[in-house]
Formats: structure tokens, C-alpha cells, sequence
């Protein structure tokens, strides 16, 4: 209440609160009730003063407005979430109970309970509302008495013995070819300087205590007498399923590696509960009430959920939730959420593989404000942008490189030689930022994605089409900002002038020459250019391989790779199945990128010491390696791994002549090895830690593909602020720059790493304990589909024979040469698998390059293609 | 308290209220009669009695002696306080509250005496001292000691980047910042400045605008129920003319 306006009324509000302790406390908090807040409705009688602010408005064209209140608020959430239902007001009050989860009274105008709202309102509107309802219900209801679990700390006691040390935390990860019994915590944040900074195993469910795959846990570890070493065989998948739940106890001491420290589950953090798909276990009866889901992901547990309509999702994957845990029940209960379709159906099954990896597969928000580009309405270049920007389009030709049928290009180029007989290089990048305003709805939905997703048939844009497709995506013959960064490099292709080098101009390009259909006869295909074209292209290639001979004599690795391009038929089943052909252009591209990225990673750490967001790539930890020289020492050579440099060395030198193939998996075998390169805030790690691993840079950034990485738009947003463009108030800090890192990062992994890392130890033990093939001999395999009912399905590989599998009309159909290389790679991945069947995605291991070449989002690609796979089985 | 957004995005605090608006405030002066001067000041559900009482005394021959006892009813807070006064935490804020009222009294006209300021907390609710100022000096004025100026005091915190001024328990235990300021608010001096936890420098000077600002809305509400009274008194003692 300022002096002069009116008071407002003031009441007290009774909240009965529970303390630290467990005592009950009354607490007694005074509110306010205002009358000046606007009704945002269109149908406002009361003349409010209402603007289309964040709020948004109601809308008009409709008969009522719901009010729910605290309890139905907090319960049953996910009915109004339902698009449908549109005229909610949430009051702000509930909008605290929710945050606070405490209970309280709201007096309505029309009382009615949620399920009588619904019958009359929605009934016959939105089928399966109702069930949804019921389902919610019931398992608010669900109290079952089962096997119980320790129960945990309170809080404070936790974080004091994380204080002390005494308690550890991290992320537990579940083994997912051992995912009953066993699980590994990775500590959060490791002190570099410890040495104790190895994982901690959880060992069967009890100790796990409820934890489910990737919560934020507290473990105590146990007494070194009890430690125990990660077990060594792999158990029959179905077996295992079976009597998971009786051989806690009687089970004898496996085959075990070294002890590694073991622990107990005392304390949970942070939830990471997700929605999860799931599916009935096919024997199950009809009945009604408490039914046992089997998850998808192997790593969770079954979810209990009550529902009716077994029969009609008995052949379905249907979306559930984890709701609690109670100390008591053996499982965690659940509740039904949505049916995403039939098993087996390749849009169910795509639906699944989005809603494990959380991906956002709805449309985007129509609140946005964004640019309109209809015939009625073209865009234009604004005037005012075009005396702030430095015009390119008369003076430079500007083209990019690209596969055919790209809608989102990012990166173009330019080459000219100077005056001076220098060479002007440019690097031109959609500028994302000018749409995209920090803090705006479009801005806040790209922070969520985060990322675009590729699948083979579609993808899921970061932005909105009208930005992604069309206004920053910098096609081919129309007039486009954009960010460029150019240099100005001597006859040596060295930067002259470090200062100018820097230099940014925003262009608007006007001349995009596509190379569309490069990929097939790369060289050939150009001479039907314009001349000026192709001699700008292979100057280009030219300053590429000088770029990239200086950054190998500094030491960056060469990795290898394999990606698969999946060609789809009309009816989006598999048509063929195609190595990616690697071609040079796609290096000089990759080249003048991370050329690009390195200096705006400088420019912007110079200016932000504090605040840049920058990308590194931590040292390779040595005993990740193990399998590496294990397998080189198979065939005879030693691999130096002191430094990037000697790694890089040695791996040149494994060479059998003859045999291509050997040098490709080492190679592969090394990106295995590699720590993931991540995201940082610079204010955050030691300047001695920015260095990027792989690449061999001393600093690196993300900042070619605005259009589908959220780190670029932040990178931008740095740089211009950076260069006096825009005033750097809006840019995040350290603190929350860092927290904004770690959830691209998140975004970014969703092929786990340390999963990758037990199977591996296993592949080299398995291999010498059965003695049957030496390693890298080539076999002919047969991939062929694992199906399962209920989890992703999985690939069994078979060995036909021990031959090396050679077409018989080799010289001519070298395309399947390639394919059956494909394969051999494929197989080397997983080589336990030619003796123990199991579930194991390819694609986990392939992706780091990728990651750092910038096609992230195209991650998905493995898995994709095995769902293909079985889609196809299913078709034929 | 984690979770609980105590700015929403629509720029409402927990309790209703905007980023600048003070809680209610009501008072009352003159509510003892054996007291010299007393008073009883409200601030949402911050409840506070204030009195004075003077004496004689030999220790200072030049000024007044301030003396000044704070203390909080074992009915004060939502859990039983065991001791209402003594503990670190009220001698503290009685050490406070004499710093403050010797710099705001006129201490010279008073050679050789002693004021006594009792201040007890009946109900609290955050901003215990900002009401324990306030009530002191409505019943400073009560009892007609001369003061420089009145002595408001106001808190502020900073959440969400921007400032918001007096702060209630919740927000006040949510580990925000918190800045408490005592002025005069006519020469705009600050006789009284706290802060607890930290606050980024850049920031020091918006949040104690702001803690300003809100002393001079306090002032102007003291200042009206000052000649409430006044005028009540005179009626009832005929001195209209």
C-alpha cells in the first residue's frame, strides 16, 4: 500500500505446514486481494485495461471459463494440458500451491467437481479425457503393502555428509545389460585433483533404494570389505527378466573384475522422472485394476498403474508416468497417460523413440510473434538494418554446400583475392539472433529443444518453419542477414592481420550457388559451374587442407566414423541402405567452420573472461583406452596415448596394407575412448581447461548453425555483443550461462557414455575367455532382427562364417562393397554379440565426431535405422 | 523454501502484493496512560508496542542517556519463543535501536536524565525493527521528546532483478538479500543501514533507493496518524481555537 492509492483489503491466510523436524506447524500469511488486476478477456463488460502481454488473452469464442482449484489443479494437471480445453484461469494462488505443494481452498462461482466438469463439458468432445481421469484416480488411490526399502535421510543430515564427505552425490546410471542388479553413481562435478574420482557401483535393488536411471542420488559407500567388482557376465536378457526379483539373495559371487568402491542409495536430489513408454507384458489378463507395465528402456523398473482398459492397450505402447515410490512397494506406481499407437507401427514406433529421449514433438505455440512471409506480404530487408549492416551482395559471391534437399542452411562461404594479392576468406552464418530476441516465446521454445532433430524421413525444428526454412535459412537467390566473419589471409594462407581477422561485417547475401547434387561426382559435377565457382571452390579446398595440415602438426586426432543414410522408399519403408561417401569438400567445409568457430571462441573469451560459452574437450581418461591397445596390440602395434599428438602418430602407423578396415576400427575404437566434449561457461573451469581435445584448439566454440544448436544463438548473442553491435545487458552471467550449458549438454547426450564404457571392458575380456576368433579378422556377419515385445528392439548378429565376405562380382557392384563394410564395422562395435545375443543400440558409439563436425542432431540416426530395419521386417 | 517463486512473472509477490507496495500499516498513539508516551503500529502482521518513560539519572552531564529494551512474546512466532528477551538476537537489535534513536533525539536538552524505550514485538512477521523504529517514534512524539526529524525504517530485497520493498517472514527467510534502512526523511539522512547475505554492488544502490523510498510512504502514513491524534486530543480537551 503506497500512500495515495487505495488499500487494499488484506486477510490472513491459515497454513498448516509440516517442519524439518516432522512437527505440524500453523503458520499464519497475511494476502492481499487486489482489484486492479485486468480479466485479459475479450468478452470483458468492465472496461479492463487489457494487453496482450505475457499473459496472453482469453479467448472469445467460447462458452465458459474454467476455474480449477488447488486440488484438482495439483492432481490432474495433464487434463488441462490437453489442447482442447482452452478458458482456463489459473489463480495465482494455485499457481503456489502447485510450486509449494500445499493444500488450501478456493471459493468458486460454480462448484463442480472435476469429473462432473468433465462429463458435461468434454464427454463426447475429447475421447479418452475420461480415461485419463479414471486412470489418475485410481492411482492417487493406489496404497499397496510390498517388500519394503530403507527409507531416506532427511535433508539435512545428507547435506552435511556431503559437507563432510562422508556422502557422495551423483547420477546414477543403470547397466543396461545388468539393469537388475546393477548400477553405477558418476560423481557430480569431480574435483580434478581427486584421485578417488572413479564411479561408484550400487549393487542390487536394495541398495539402489528406489532410484531410478538418471536421479540426482546421495550413496554412503560401504565398508571396503564389501566392495565388489562389476560382474563379467553378460545374463540371458529373458532369463534375467524372469527371476530378477528371486535371486537377490541366493546368487554366489560372480566372475568379478577388480573391486571397485560399492555403495548404498541414502538420499535422493532431484527426480529425473520423465515419461516413459511403456507396454503391457503380453500375458497378461484381462482383468482390471493394478497391472505391471514393462518399460521400453531396459534401465527402468516396471511401473505399476491401474487402469480398465487392458484389453483395448493391450497391443499398444502407451505413455506412462512415475508418480511415487512408496518405501513399501516393490514398484513404483504409475499412472496411464496417452496410447501412442499399435505395436510394430512405424509412427507409434517413432512416437516411442521421441518420448524416450524427450524430445518435444508438439507444434510450436502460435503466441509467437514472428515474421510473416506470404505473397501478399513479402519480407524485405529492412532499411534501417540495411545502414547498420555491411551490404555483401554486390561485392562478394556468396554460395554454400549442401546435399540436395536441404531447407535449413546455416553456413555459406566466400573467397576473393585482394588488391594486395591477399585472400579475403568469409564464413557467413544465418543470423538467427535478429528474429530471435532474448527472453521471447520463440526464443524460450528453442531453449527447450535446444536442438533440431533429424530423423530419416522428417525432422523436429528447433525454431519455427517460417525462421528455420525460410527467413535466417540463407537460400539461394534471396536477400538474407547474416553474420560473417572474414579474414584476410597472405599467398601462404596465413592470417595477416590478427586484428582485422576479426572483423564483422553482417551481410545480406544475395547469391547462394548451390552444389546440390555434390555428393555423387564431386569434382566432375563442378565443371558445369560457372568457372568463377569452381575455381573459388577449390581455392577454398585449398587454404582447407592448409588449415587442417596446421591443426594435425599441433596434434588433433583424425577420428573415424561411419554414418548410414537410410534411403526411404514412398512408403517410408527401407528402400537402401548407404554409407555416407565421404568426400573432400565435406572436410573443407568442416574446416572453415571450425575455422571460424576458433575465433569467435577467441573474440568472445576476450571480451566475456566470465561469461563466454565455449566448447572443450576434456583429456581422455587412460584406462579408457584399455580396449584400444588391446585390440592394436592383437595386430602387433603399439598406440602411444601421452598426448594427442603421439595418439594421432600412432594411428597413423597401424596400417596393414591391403586392409583399410583395420585402421577405420582402431580408429573408431579411439572416438570410443574419448571423453564427450561439452559446453562450458568460462567463469567456471580454469583457463588450462578451455583446450578442445580432439581438435587440438586452445579454444572452441560452437557458432556455424544457429538454426539448429540453441549454443550458437547464445554464441551469437556473445559476439555481437562482443563487437559493439548489440549492448551485452541481456546476456546471461556466469551462473546462469553455466546452468543453460549443462542443459544443452543434457540435450545434446542421449546416447549415455558410460554404458558404453562396461560394455566395452567386456568385448576385450569375452573375447580372450572364449578364444575363438582373433581380434579384427574379418567374418562375414549376418545382422538380423532381435525382435522383443515390449523392449526397443535389437539387433542379433550371427556369424555366417569366418571368411572375410567378398562379393562375387566384386568390380561391379562395389556398392555392396560398401554395404558389407558397413556391416563389418557395425559388428566390430558390438563384437560380443557374435556370441551372446543382446540388446545393444549401435548407434552409441559412432556420434563424437559428428558431434563435433556439427550434424548433433542427426544423432539419432543408428536408431532410427534399426527401427527401420525391424519396420521393415514387419512390412515384408 | 526452495520452489517457491516469490515474484511471479506477472510481478506479484507471494502475498498479493506489487514489487513497491508497503504492507498495511496502522497505528495508534497514546494507548498507555501510565507510560510518558506510547504507541502500537501494525505492519501487516507485524505487531508492535512502543513506550517511554524518563528519568533522572548522574552517569552523562552533558546529554541523555538512551537506554532501550527490546523484547518478543513467547506468542510471537509460530513456534514458542523459550526467551522472550536477552538472547543474542535481541540485544543485538536493542543495541541497534540506541544507536538509532541517539542519533535522532536532540540528546543535549536533557543533561543528567534517561530515556527508556521499551519496545515489545507482539507479533512477528519480518521487519521486526523497521516496526520496533517506527513505534518508537510515534511514541517518542507521544511522549513530546524533541527529534531531529521522524525515524522511518524500511527493508528491501532483490529477487528476480528487481527490488522489492518491505519484505515479510517469507520472503525475509527465502536467503535473499535483505537491506534495512532507518532515515529521516525530510533531509533524506540515513541514520541506519543493515544488510544480510550478499548483493552484487551494481545492484547496492537501486535496492537502497528503494528501502528510501519506502521510509518517506511510511513517514507520510506516520505523519497522518501524528495529527490524527493530535487533533483528537485537542478536540477532546477543547483546544480547537
Amino acid at each position: 500500500m503506497s500512500s495515495g492509492e487505495e488499500p487494499l483489503e488484506k486477510g490472513n491466510r491459515h497454513v498448516r505446514l509440516k517442519n524439518v523436524n516432522g512437527k505440524h506447524i500453523s503458520v499464519v500469511r497475511e494476502v492481499y486481494r487486489r482489484d486492479d488486476i485486468p480479466c485479459q478477456s475479450l468478452l470483458c463488460l468492465a472496461n479492463c485495461p487489457n494487453e496482450k502481454d505475457d499473459v496472453g488473452l482469453l479467448p472469445a469464442d467460447i462458452t465458459h471459463y474454467v476455474i480449477p482449484d488447488c486440488q484438482v489443479a495439483r492432481d490432474y494437471l495433464e487434463i488441462f494440458e490437453t489442447p482442447e480445453i482452452t478458458g482456463i484461469i489459473f489463480l495465482q494462488t494455485v499457481a503456489h500451491s502447485i510450486l509449494t505443494d500445499c493444500s488450501n481452498k478456493t471459493i468458486n462461482v460454480f462448484v463442480l467437481t472435476l469429473k462432473e466438469y468433465l462429463d458435461t463439458f468434454w464427454k463426447l468432445a475429447v475421447l479418452g479425457l475420461m480415461e485419463l481421469y479414471d486412470s489418475i484416480t485410481a492411482s492417487l488411490e493406489t496404497k499397496i503393502k510390498s517388500k519394503g526399502y530403507l527409507g531416506y535421510l532427511p535433508t539435512e543430515v545428507l547435506e552435511a555428509g556431503l559437507k563432510s564427505g562422508q556422502f557422495i552425490q551423483g547420477f546414477i546410471n543403470v547397466n543396461k545389460s545388468n539393469a537388475a542388479e546393477e548400477a553405477f553413481v558418476k560423481r557430480k562435478r569431480r574435483d580434478p585433483k581427486d584421485n578417488e574420482g572413479s564411479d561408484i557401483l550400487i549393487h542390487g535393488k536394495s541398495s539402489r533404494n528406489r532410484a531410478i536411471h538418471g536421479d540426482l542420488v546421495v550413496v554412503e559407500l560401504l565398508p571396503r570389505s564389501e566392495w565388489r567388482g562389476r560382474s563379467l557376465v553378460i545374463k540371458e536378457e529373458k532369463q534375467e527378466k524372469e527371476d530378477a526379483e528371486e535371486n537377490d539373495d541366493t546368487e554366489e559371487m560372480e566372475e568379478s573384475s577388480n573391486v571397485m568402491p560399492t555403495g548404498q542409495v541414502v538420499g535422493i536430489v532431484q527426480r529425473q522422472w520423465r515419461e516413459y513408454v511403456a507396454t503391457f507384458s503380453q500375458n497378461e489378463d484381462a482383468g482390471s485394476g493394478k497391472v505391471l507395465v514393462i518399460p521400453w528402456d531396459f534401465r527402468i523398473p516396471k511401473i505399476r498403474i491401474s487402469t480398465r482398459q487392458v484389453n483395448t492397450l493391450k497391443d499398444q505402447r502407451i505413455v506412462v508416468k512415475i508418480d511415487s515410490w512408496d518405501v513399501d512397494s516393490q514398484y513404483p506406481n504409475g499412472h496411464f497417460v496417452k496410447s501412442l499407437g499399435p505395436i510394430g507401427d512405424l509412427e507409434t514406433e517413432i512416437c516411442a523413440l521421441l518420448v524416450e529421449n524427450s524430445i518435444l514433438l508438439t507444434s510450436f505455440s502460435e503466441a509467437q510473434e514472428l515474421p510473416v512471409d506470404t505473397s501478399e506480404h513479402p519480407w524485405e530487408i529492412e532499411a534501417s538494418e540495411l545502414t547498420k549492416r555491411r551490404d555483401l551482395r554486390d561485392t562478394h559471391l556468396i554460395f554454400s554446400i549442401d546435399p540436395k534437399g536441404c531447407e535449413d542452411v546455416d553456413d555459406t562461404l566466400s573467397v576473393r583475392y585482394l588488391d594486395n594479392g591477399n585472400i579475403e576468406l568469409g564464413v557467413h552464418i544465418a543470423d538467427v539472433t535478429h528474429f530471435v530476441k532474448p527472453g521471447s516465446l520463440t526464443d524460450q521454445e528453442a531453449k527447450i529443444r535446444s536442438t533440431t532433430v533429424y530423423l530419416a524421413d522428417r525432422r523436429y525444428d528447433m525454431l519455427p518453419s517460417i525462421l528455420s526454412a525460410n527467413l535466417c535459412s540463407l537460400i539461394s537467390g534471396v536477400d538474407r542477414y547474416a553474420v560473417s566473419v572474414i579474414w584476410e589471409l597472405d599467398s601462404c594462407y596465413e592470417v595477416v592481420d590478427i586484428a582485422q581477422a576479426m572483423f564483422d561485417g553482417i551481410s545480406v547475401t544475395k547469391i547462394v550457388e548451390n552444389v546440390p547434387e555434390l555428393k555423387e561426382i564431386p569434382q566432375n559435377k563442378l565443371s558445369y559451374k560457372v568457372e568463377e565457382l569452381r575455381s573459388f571452390v577449390s581455392l577454398l579446398m585449398e587454404i582447407a587442407r592448409h588449415l587442417k595440415a596446421k591443426r594435425i602438426q599441433g596434434g588433433a586426432l583424425e577420428l573415424e566414423s561411419v554414418e548410414v543414410q537410410v534411403q526411404l522408399t514412398e512408403t517410408k519403408s527401407i528402400a537402401d541402405l548407404t554409407p555416407k561417401d565421404h568426400l573432400e569438400i565435406h572436410d573443407t567445409i568442416a574446416e572453415c567452420m571450425i575455422f571460424a568457430n576458433h575465433w569467435v571462441a577467441k573474440k568472445i573469451a576476450e571480451v566475456f573472461p566470465n561469461n563466454a560459452l565455449l566448447r572443450h574437450h576434456p583429456l581422455p581418461k587412460e584406462e579408457q583406452f584399455a580396449n584400444l591397445l588391446s585390440c592394436a596390440a592383437a595386430r602387433g602395434f603399439t598406440i602411444n596415448i601421452t598426448t594427442n599428438k603421439d595418439l594421432a602418430d600412432s594411428l597413423d602407423k597401424c596400417v596393414i596394407p591391403g586392409d583399410p578396415e583395420v585402421n577405420k576400427l582402431l580408429r573408431s575404437l579411439a572416438t570410443m575412448a574419448m571423453s564427450n566434449a561439452s559446453y562450458f561457461s568460462t567463469g567456471n573451469l580454469s583457463r588450462t581447461e578451455f583446450f578442445h581435445y580432439g581438435l587440438a584448439l586452445d579454444l572452441y566454440t560452437h557458432f556455424t548453425s544457429p538454426i539448429r544448436r540453441y549454443a550458437d544463438v547464445l554464441v551469437h548473442r556473445q559476439l555481437m555483443a562482443a563487437i559493439g553491435y548489440t549492448g551485452s545487458s541481456g546476456l546471461p552471467g556466469n551462473v546462469e550461462l553455466d546452468e543453460l550449458a549443462e542443459h544443452i549438454n543434457y540435450k545434446h547426450r542421449w546416447t549415455g557414455g558410460t554404458i558404453t564404457k562396461t560394455d566395452q571392458s567386456v568385448i576385450v575380456c569375452s573375447m580372450f575367455g572364449s578364444q575363438m576368433y582373433s581380434l579384427l579378422d574379418h567374418v562375414t556377419v549376418r545382422i538380423s532382427l532381435n525382435d522383443s515385445w515390449a523392449h526397443s528392439a535389437s539387433t542379433r548378429i550371427d556369424i555366417v562364417s569366418n571368411q572375410p565376405f567378398i562379393s562375387s562380382i566384386q568390380q561391379e557392384d562395389t556398392h555392396k562393397q560398401q554395404k558389407a563394410n558397413m556391416i563389418k564395422e557395425v559388428s566390430a562395435a558390438a563384437v560380443e554379440r557374435r556370441i551372446l545375443t543382446s540388446s545393444y543400440e549401435l548407434g552409441v558409439n559412432f556420434e563424437q565426431i559428428k558431434a563435433e563436425y556439427g550434424q548433433t542432431s542427426s544423432n539419432q540416426s543408428f536408431y532410427c535405422l534399426f527401427e527401420s530395419f525391424k519396420e521393415s521386417a514387419i512390412c515384408s | 523454501m526452495a520452489g517457491l517463486e516469490l515474484l511471479s512473472d506477472q510481478g506479484f509477490r507471494i502475498d498479493g502484493r506489487r514489487v513497491h507496495e508497503l504492507r498495511k500499516i496502522q497505528c495508534r498513539l497514546g494507548v498507555f496512560s501510565q507510560a510518558d508516551g506510547s504507541a502500537y503500529i501494525e505492519q501487516g502482521n507485524t505487531k508492535v508496542l512502543a513506550a517511554i518513560r524518563g528519568s533522572k539519572q548522574k552517569t552523562l552531564h552533558d546529554k541523555v542517556l538512551v537506554n532501550c529494551q527490546y523484547s518478543m512474546a513467547t506468542f510471537s512466532t509460530g513456534e514458542r519463543k523459550r526467551r522472550p528477551r536477552g538472547d543474542r538476537k535481541s540485544q543485538e537489535m536493542t543495541m541497534h535501536l540506541r544507536q538509532t534513536f541517539d542519533a535522532a533525539i536532540l540528546t543535549n536538552l536533557y543533561p543528567r536524565s534517561q530515556i527508556d524505550i521499551f519496545v515489545e514485538v507482539l507479533q512477528s512477521d519480518g521487519g521486526n525493527y523497521c516496526a520496533s523504529v517506527n513505534a518508537a517514534t510515534l511514541a517518542l512524539i507521544d511522549a513530546g521528546i524533541p527529534l531531529k526529524d521522524y525515524v522511518c525504517a524500511c527493508s528491501a530485497s532483490f529477487v528476480n532483478d528487481s527490488p522489492i520493498v518491505d519484505i515479510n517472514y517469507l520472503e525475509e527467510s527465502s536467503g535473499k538479500p535483505e537491506i534495512i534502512v532507518a532515515t529521516l526523511p525530510k533531509s533524506e539522512q540515513i541514520v541506519f543501514l543493515e544488510m544480510n547475505s550478499r548483493l552484487h554492488e551494481d545492484n547496492l544502490s537501486k535496492v537502497v533507493d528503494t528501502a528510501v523510498k519506502g521510509c518517506k510512504d511510511v513517514y507520510q502514513i506516520l505523519d497522518t496518524a501524528v495529527r490524527d491524534h493530535v487533533s483528537q486530543v485537542a478536540t477532546v480537551h477543547g483546544w480547537e481555537n
